[in-house]
């Protein structure tokens, strides 16, 4: 949704350009992954799928296409699918805070405490790594907040 | 939380996550919903 681009009362979402893309390319993994991205955040999620097995099959080393893979599961409440991709993605990208934010959630959801508080060690040192390059980067401040509170750090959340 | 939202006051996904944080990690629901109340005004403001 933010990535969506308003150009003379016209929403581009980026769909044309995946297109386009795989129409000169259909080995490239980063358009599948686009295109799938696009299609789930429109809930359509089956041909997003579609998109991240052909994405995955071409390159499942891929940063891109293992966030697209992680979001689309997340969205289809397949946890385990989500954990496995966002772990993946957070493995291939070690300036990746999103990745570990959102597998605290989702270990949270699943039960498994241990992991949500690794997780939340990873969010935080990465996040603060970022703070401490750009002190006034508020999305960094918002991973810190939600992994402090997770690590029982309430009043340092709050403050922070 | 209080000094990310004085640099992004407008920024509604941050308040969304820090309302789930307090509601569910720091036992706070009247906190949530002040998050969430002040977002809605700016959304109204056309934020």
């Amino acid at each position: 949704m933010l990535a969506r681009l308003i150009r003379g009362g016209q929403v581009d979402d980026g769909l044309a350009a995946a297109e386009r893309a795989l129409a000169l390319d259909p080995n490239l993994a980063a358009a599948h992954a686009v295109k799938a991205r696009i299609l789930s955040e429109s809930g359509r999620h089956e041909e997003a799928g579609a998109e991240i097995e052909v994405a995955l099959r071409l390159d499942p080393e891929s940063y891109e296409v293992n966030r697209a893979a992680a979001y689309l599961r997340f969205r289809q409440k397949r946890l385990p699918d989500a954990v496995r991709h966002f772990e993946k993605a957070q493995s291939l990208m070690e300036t990746d805070v999103s990745s570990p934010n959102m597998l605290i959630t989702c270990y949270t959801a699943m039960g498994d405490r241990e992991s949500a508080r690794r997780a939340a060690q990873i969010t935080l040192a990465r996040a603060q790594k970022t703070l401490a390059q750009d002190p006034s980067n508020g999305a960094a401040m918002g991973f810190c907040c939600n992994a402090l509170a997770l690590l029982g750090q309430a009043e340092s959340a709050r403050a922070g | 939380m209080s000094r990310a939202l004085l640099i992004e006051p407008d920024n509604a996904n941050m308040r969304y996550n820090f309302a789930c944080t307090l509601a569910s990690q720091l036992n706070d629901p009247d906190g949530a919903i002040e998050i969430l109340g002040r977002c809605s005004s700016a959304s109204r403001s056309g934020c």
